[in-house]
Parts: structure tokens; C-alpha cells; sequence
């Protein structure tokens, strides 16, 4: 990896978002392809990012940080990577259970999964189970669903059975997570993956994906 | 027994016993049951009355939770309360942002409507006597004294932890870009909240101190002077540095300032911050709750024991096979133990109080 290269990713993983944007546009001038600053310098600090979350060297604020600073960036990226023909490697739609107001956890799952390299469909919070089958019939493979309320937990078991009820079960990959939820949890409403924290999110994801 | 059946002699035993236990020399846990008459009414007495919206006539209010007090058998160390639940973090509406409430299936809760502004700097925290909510809440207070004062102790609100408070008038998302891009401000705004804090807690409990048989905060706590569950719910999310700059501070503030204070540790990602905790020398004791999706309370011995030996008092919601075995692997004294009913008739409870104070 270049000297460039390093710095950008350094940048990214000190959420320095003003010097992270100078350096990618200078290494784009330099002819360096939009996919390799993705995949060289982003993903990778993200991914590391990740890691020092679950390490507890990193905090939300941290992360929050880092992620801005890979969101400064991929937004210059995105055109060229458009016209450079680069795929995200999946479409993720997201959201908080419907009766459910919380945004951090969830909001922190769409960064790091964008920072991986996913498209995200960002629901937001009290979301019916109707907007999630939109978001899938829309094209998302994935479907993640948070809920940081025992009292809203079953919102997700329900919006499984519409999507069973709709016939978009077997094609649609069904991914649970938050405080209160478990392993456990997730085997008993039938759901195709659970993660712990935002990190194990990214891995989860593309496990079932198969990326 | 029921609110109305306690004699003299009853509030002598609480206000020994509970004294006792504060001052560490009670060999027994304190051990409070809650049962219910068959036919009560849905709800709780706990119910968060932001359901009402500001300036609903007080005694309407009172009437709400009137009958859930007469259905109320208190049992072992419990004793007739009642705590003004606004819901947690009341504080930011006494600072201007509008509360909403929510049913959450238990006793509902309160959501803060931001201020709406672009920068912590924006926002210079002021004591408004005339807020509609801080009326409301002194005019709950002084009503529910009037129509039970000398037979239920009265409870502080929830007022809230600084760092909350302040994620409530900012945006909890917006708060945690500015622990790294406006730090300067939070510390002016987190001094300036706990002062603001300090102000209703005090005048509060001044309403507070005027009748009731001791006081009270939520987590059915009494005292025989003010106490009150000091929280941060955000220090579940910050690293030990950011704790130890933003919330501790606070913290020790309040617990400089107040004679009963006790920590509401909610949730293992606040574990990080208890060592830290436990060495704020005024700060009585921690309250731990896992939280939900993790084991209960007595799956967490080592918590405990480490609270325990740091000589701070700990309060854990247990059912009563976990009040035995928390009893029986640490012993008994210095806990308090909310023992969940699960059905029990009045004699079974007081049977259960009988047997785990014969562990002592």
C-alpha cells in the first residue's frame, strides 16, 4: 500500500474527516482508481475500526467519527466508482422495529455495513413491517431489523411472518440485532443471522451473502 | 399489610432497619415484596404521568393512582411510596424541550423533543420558575402530600444525569460527534446543567421534607434525609476518558452534595466505568441492572462481589431464587433485594421474607 494510501486509511480510523477529503482527491488526481482507495484505504479502516470497537479501544464516539470521515470520502468516490462500473457487494435495507424510537445502534450497523462496501437503505426508526418488504421488493437482499425494547422485540417476529405472508421469505436474508436481543432470540422467530455489536454485523452479513 | 395498616410502630421498624442498612450495620439484607389484591386495576403506581399533559388538575391525577395504593400489600422491609415518574430526565423539559410520552408496555416513558440547534453552543441552560412542567411537577408533589403525606413517603422525580439531560436538549447522535468536535462546550454546558440540577433537587426535596416519614427517590429507596439514583445513560457509550472528563465530575458533585446518593448502573456496557465508580467516596451504593437480554442480577456474582468490597451498598431486582443465592454465596448484608412477586399470595411473601432473613 502506498504512503498515500496509509495515510487516508489512518485518517479514516482517527475520524479526521477534513484531511481525509484532500487526500482523496489528491490520490484521484495521482490516477490512483476509485476502487483501490476503497478497498485499500476505506474498507480496510473500517474494518479496523470494527476491530478496535470489539477490542474496547474504541467507543460509539469513535466509531461515529471514523465513519464520518469514510462518508466524506465514498462521497467523492461514488461517481467514479459508478462510472468505473464498481458494484456495491449488496443492498442492505435497515431500520429500528416499528414502536421503537432508538437510532444509535442501528444507525451505527448502516455505517459500518457501508463501510464494507454495502449499499444501504437507510428505514430509519419506528418502521412497520410494510416499509421493510417495500425495501426488499425494491431490490434489498438483506433486511436488518433493530429493536432495543423487550416491548418491541415481537415487532420483529411479526414483520418476519408478513414477509412469509407476502412470499418474499426464501428470498429475502433476515439479519436481528440490538440490546435485548439474542442468539436465542433470533432462532426462535426464524431469522437468518444475529449479531452482538456493529462489527460482527459486517461479518454476519457477508457470511450469509456468501461476499 | 396494606398503606393504610401501618402504625407508628411500622414506620419506627422501616426508618430503624433501613438506617441500619445505610449505615452498614444491618447483618441482614433488606428484602422488599410487592403483592397485589386479585381485581386490582391495569397499571402500576408507578405509572409515568406524562400521560397528562401539563397542568391537568392534580388531583385527577392523584385519583389515577389512589386505587392501585389501596390494592398494594407491602411486605418485608417495603413500605407505602409513591415517587413523581415523569419519566427519566425530566430536567431537560424544565429547560425548555417538550416531553412526549410512550407506552413501552410497562410504565410507559418519556421522549425529549430537542431544542433544534445546530451547536452546543447555542444552548445556555436557565431556572425558568415559570416552566410549565417544573409548576406541574411541584404542584404534583405538594398535592400528593396533602392527600397522603402522613401515611406514604414521597419520592423524588427522576430529574435525570447531566450527561442525559443535556443528549435530550442537543440529540443523543449529535452529542457524541461533539464529544470529539466541541469538547470545550460540554464541559461548560455538563457545569452548568449539574448546578441547574442541583437547584431542583433542592427545592424539590424542600417540598418533599415537609411531612412525609422519611424520603424516598425511585427504585423504592428510603432515607431519613435526601437521597436520590444518580444515572448516566450515556456513559454506556463513551470511553473511560470521556467518562472521567464529562459524567464523573457530575457524579462526584451530586455526590458531594447529597446525603443518600446511590448509582443506577444499567447495562454491562457501563461495567467499564464501575471501578471508577466505586471510588467516589461519598457515593453509597450501586444499583445493577444487566439488562434486558442478559441473566439476571444473581448471574452476576462477580459484579456484585466487587461492589460489595469496595464497601458500597448494592440494590438488585432478583427473583427469589436469586435472592437466596446472592444471600448465600456473598451473604446477605448490605444488599437490598426487589424481590419479584410471580404470583405470590401475601402469606407465601412474607414466608419468603421469613426465610431468607433466617440465612443472616
Amino acid at each position: 500500500m502506498s504512503n498515500l494510501m496509509q495515510e487516508i486509511r489512518q485518517a479514516v480510523i482517527e475520524g479526521q474527516a477534513k484531511t481525509v477529503v484532500p487526500k482523496v482527491e489528491q490520490a484521484l488526481a495521482d490516477g490512483v482508481a476509485p476502487d483501490v482507495i476503497l478497498n485499500e484505504s476505506l474498507i480496510s479502516a473500517m474494518a479496523e475500526v470494527g476491530q478496535l470497537f470489539e477490542d474496547s479501544e474504541f467507543f460509539v464516539p469513535e466509531m461515529l467519527i471514523a465513519a464520518r470521515a469514510m462518508s466524506s470520502a465514498l462521497e467523492i468516490l461514488k461517481p467514479r466508482l459508478v462510472e468505473q462500473g464498481v458494484e456495491p457487494i449488496g443492498k442492505i435495507a435497515i431500520g429500528t422495529v416499528k414502536g421503537d424510537l432508538h437510532d444509535i445502534g442501528k444507525s451505527l450497523v448502516a455505517m459500518m455495513l457501508e463501510g464494507a462496501g454495502f449499499e444501504i437503505v437507510d428505514l430509519g426508526v419506528d418502521v412497520p413491517a410494510e416499509k421493510f418488504i417495500e425495501a426488499a421488493q425494491n431490490g434489498a437482499k438483506v433486511v436488518a431489523m433493530s429493536a432495543l425494547l423487550t416491548t418491541t422485540m415481537p415487532n420483529m417476529k411479526k414483520t418476519i411472518e408478513a414477509f412469509r405472508e407476502a412470499g418474499l421469505r426464501d428470498q429475502t436474508v433476515i439479519m436481528v440485532g440490538g440490546a435485548p436481543v439474542t442468539q436465542t432470540y433470533a432462532d426462535e422467530i426464524g431469522a437468518d443471522g444475529y449479531s452482538p455489536d456493529a462489527s460482527a454485523a459486517v461479518r454476519k452479513a457477508k457470511e450469509l451473502l456468501g461476499v | 399489610m396494606k398503606y393504610n395498616e401501618f402504625t407508628a410502630a411500622d414506620w419506627s421498624r422501616i426508618r430503624q432497619d433501613w438506617t441500619a442498612w445505610w449505615d452498614g450495620t444491618l447483618e441482614r439484607p433488606l428484602v422488599l415484596i410487592w403483592t397485589r389484591e386479585p381485581g386490582h386495576p391495569p397499571g402500576s403506581i408507578h405509572d409515568n404521568l406524562v400521560r397528562w399533559p401539563a397542568g391537568t388538575d392534580a388531583q385527577s391525577i392523584l385519583d389515577y393512582y389512589q386505587p392501585h395504593l389501596e390494592t398494594t400489600h407491602y411486605h418485608g422491609d417495603a413500605f407505602p411510596q409513591w415517587w413523581l415518574n415523569a419519566g427519566p430526565g425530566i430536567v431537560a423539559s424544565f429547560l425548555g424541550s417538550a416531553p412526549h410520552f410512550a407506552d413501552d408496555g410497562g410504565w410507559g416513558t418519556t421522549w425529549f423533543e430537542r431544542l433544534g440547534v445546530d451547536s452546543l453552543n447555542e444552548i445556555h441552560p436557565t431556572y425558568d420558575p415559570h416552566n410549565a412542567w417544573w409548576l406541574h411537577c411541584q404542584n404534583l408533589m405538594k398535592a400528593a402530600i396533602a392527600r397522603w403525606g402522613d401515611t406514604v413517603v414521597m419520592g423524588c422525580t427522576d430529574l435525570g444525569g447531566n450527561m442525559d439531560i443535556l443528549a435530550s436538549l442537543r440529540g443523543t447522535m449529535e452529542l457524541l460527534y461533539d464529544c470529539f468536535d466541541n469538547p470545550a462546550e460540554i464541559d461548560r454546558l455538563t457545569r452548568a446543567i449539574t448546578a441547574l440540577w442541583l437547584r431542583y433537587f433542592d427545592e424539590m426535596q424542600a417540598i418533599i421534607d415537609t411531612g412525609a416519614p422519611g424520603m424516598s427517590y425511585w427504585a423504592e429507596f428510603w432515607s431519613p434525609g435526601p437521597g436520590y439514583m444518580l444515572q448516566s445513560d450515556f456513559c454506556y457509550m463513551i470511553s473511560p476518558e470521556m467518562f472521567e472528563r464529562f459524567v464523573l465530575p457530575d457524579l462526584e458533585t451530586c455526590c458531594a452534595h447529597i446525603e443518600y446518593p446511590f448509582y443506577h448502573l444499567d447495562g454491562k456496557g457501563q461495567l467499564i466505568h464501575l471501578e471508577r465508580m466505586l471510588q467516589i467516596p461519598n457515593l453509597r451504593g450501586i444499583q445493577w441492572q444487566p439488562g434486558d437480554g442478559q441473566p439476571l442480577a444473581d448471574g452476576w456474582l462477580d459484579v456484585l462481589r466487587q461492589i460489595r468490597e469496595a464497601g458500597k451498598l448494592c440494590q438488585v431486582f432478583v427473583n427469589r431464587k436469586g435472592a437466596m443465592t446472592i444471600a448465600r454465596e456473598l451473604g446477605g448484608a448490605g444488599f437490598q433485594f426487589q424481590v419479584t412477586a410471580e404470583g405470590l399470595t401475601p402469606e407465601e411473601a412474607d414466608a419468603f421474607v421469613a426465610e431468607i432473613h433466617a440465612l443472616a
